[in-house]
């Protein structure tokens, strides 16, 4: 299938008519795309179907119908799955989690060797916990465990990074800094970002784009924020009366109680 | 209590030795694998599936003799290998529950392998009434007893290290890779699948071989003590190895050993010996986290 980009930058995954679920479909099907440089969030309330929509984007899990499409061969994908994603019983270092994830990189004769290490000591630099390094993984913080996962999902340089609650876990001043990062990441570099989170404010606060879904009510829902977050629009997709005022700290959204017909 | 003192009998125990040596690194190394991806029943399953494929190939006919006492071992070439190869390779391809994908299941691989082990044993002795021959020769040509090893179980054992050996040394990364987290290697385009089946294949196979030539029980506790042993000592994988390497080659001698002079069962001296520094291992793990 010929994929065309909608935006003048390169198109990196593209989704047509993709229906995702374990054995059985939990969501419309869906047509998206994802260009160098944007930076998309996936909102929804718990067991909406956003994970899966991202492994599902990202080529964890294989799609039950449709295509998942990378048009200019699969980009480095940098995966930064949920905080107890990975098992705390592996007695890996901060260092060699961030440098197993060059294993797939290399060639099949080939090993992680000192420089694979540097690289990831340079990652974790870059996160400022590059003295967290020798640590045990398993006996890190909530929030040093997210800056090894992100140095680990930047160690291979890529161009579309996906990160699946990533704040969940971190307090508010952490988080705030971690999404400031990724937004700067995300300008400078032109990293395309897709972030699942289920605070609505914050997603727009930080992306271009809206993805909203939910398993329940068989809802998906894409578009620009501007476009989404909108009072008439996040009512008709939560079925509440919605508003949205604009603060100096960014979006404050308030879900209002129906009035009661007794009322 | 023996007449003839240890030393001067080496002749008699040297090969059985280097077996249970050799064997004890390999699934004390293997381990790790079993124990950090929670798979511990695995060697159980190995055996059982074994057992129950050994018995089906005779019932079905893929021997020409239901004599599996032609198979057992002591140090004689089978006069025919037929149902012990089906067996094994019966067992092997029963890991293949250990290799499958964890993202989408609802029940633990260490339950599905629970499941496995109580089918295969319940199923091998139903099927056991039909044979006309002892179960218990189905059993003899399964386990070893660890207290004599032939040359040609020796000469298997070597090989099976050598190969699995040097699988690990080049793919080990990738191996560490899909069990720790196959989700990013996925991202990243890798096949886990095939990795996961290879890994899965080489922990069965050298759970067979091992099994055959030592007995189920030091299998089975070699794949799990020595490994969790040595991760209740440290947070360093490096180390873990060295430990769990050291704890198995000393398990094995002194357990042999004593064995010999105090005239106690091989297989079972082993398996205790390897489960003395456990205790010690897990109050200074619970020292440390107070």
């Amino acid at each position: 299938m010929k994929v065309t980009s909608e935006t003048s930058r390169p198109l990196l995954v593209a989704l047509r008519e993709v229906s995702i679920g374990y054995g059985r479909p939990i969501l419309p099907s869906i047509t998206m795309d994802v260009a160098a440089g944007d930076f998309v969030a996936v909102v929804g309330p718990n067991g909406a179907g956003k994970s899966t929509l991202l492994k599902t984007l990202c080529g964890v899990l294989r799609p039950l119908a449709g295509e998942v499409i990378f048009p200019g061969g699969r980009p480095f994908v940098g995966y930064v799955p949920q905080e107890g994603a990975l098992d705390p019983i592996f007695p890996f270092s901060a260092k060699e989690v961030v440098a197993l994830n060059l294993v797939p990189s290399l060639p099949l004769s080939r090993w992680l060797r000192r420089r694979h290490y540097l690289l990831a000591e340079q990652a974790l630099d870059r996160m400022g916990i590059g003295d967290l390094r020798e640590r045990p993984f398993r006996e890190l913080s909530g929030g040093q465990k997210q800056r090894v996962l992100l140095a680990r999902a930047l160690v291979i340089e890529p161009r579309l990074l996906v990160l699946d609650e990533p704040a969940a876990g971190l307090d508010p001043v952490a988080e705030e800094r971690f999404l400031g990062e990724l937004t700067a990441m995300n300008r400078a570099d032109d990293l395309a970002v897709v972030l699942v989170t289920h605070q609505l404010a914050r997603a727009a606060s930080v992306a271009h784009r809206l993805v909203i879904v939910d398993r329940e009510r068989q809802l998906v829902r894409l578009g620009p924020t501007a476009e989404i977050m909108t009072p008439e629009v996040l009512s008709t997709i939560y079925g509440a009366r919605v508003a949205v005022h604009g603060t100096a700290d960014g979006l404050l959204i308030r879900f209002e109680p129906e009035e009661s017909d007794d009322a | 209590m023996h007449d003839v003192g240890f030393w001067e009998s080496s002749f008699l125990w040297l090969d059985a030795v280097a077996a249970a040596v050799i064997g004890a690194l390999l699934l004390s190394y293997l381990g790790f694998y079993v124990v950090l991806t929670r798979n511990a029943f695995v060697s159980a399953a190995v055996s059982q599936l074994a057992a129950l494929g050994i018995v089906l190939a005779i019932l079905l006919g893929a021997s020409e003799t239901d004599s599996v006492a032609a198979l057992v071992i002591g140090g004689q070439r089978p006069e025919d290998a037929t149902p012990l190869l089906v067996g094994t390779a019966f067992g092997i391809l029963g890991t293949a529950l250990f290799a499958l994908p964890r993202g989408s299941r609802r029940v633990s691989t260490d339950a599905l392998l629970a499941i496995a082990v109580i089918a295969a044993s319940s199923s091998t002795l139903v099927c056991a009434r039909y044979l006309t021959t002892d179960y218990q020769h189905v059993q003899a040509a399964l386990f070893g007893d660890a207290v004599v090893a032939s040359r040609d179980e020796l000469i298997v054992l070597f090989a099976t290290a050598i190969g699995v050996g040097l699988l690990h040394l080049f793919f080990r990364d990738r191996f560490l890779l899909v069990v720790f987290d196959r989700a990013s290697a996925r991202a990243q385009g890798m096949a886990t699948g095939p990795w996961s089946l290879l890994l899965g294949l080489t922990v069965g196979l050298s759970i067979a071989v091992v099994t055959r030539s030592l007995g189920a029980l030091p299998a089975f506790a070699y794949t799990v003590v020595p490994a969790t042993g040595a991760l209740l000592l440290t947070s360093k994988l490096p180390t873990a190895l060295w430990i769990a390497a050291g704890v198995a080659v000393v398990s094995a001698t002194v357990g042999y050993y004593l064995s010999f002079v105090l005239d106690l069962p091989t297989g079972p001296t082993m398996v205790t010996v390897t489960l003395l520094p456990l205790l010690p291992a897990a109050v200074l793990a619970l020292v440390r986290r107070a």
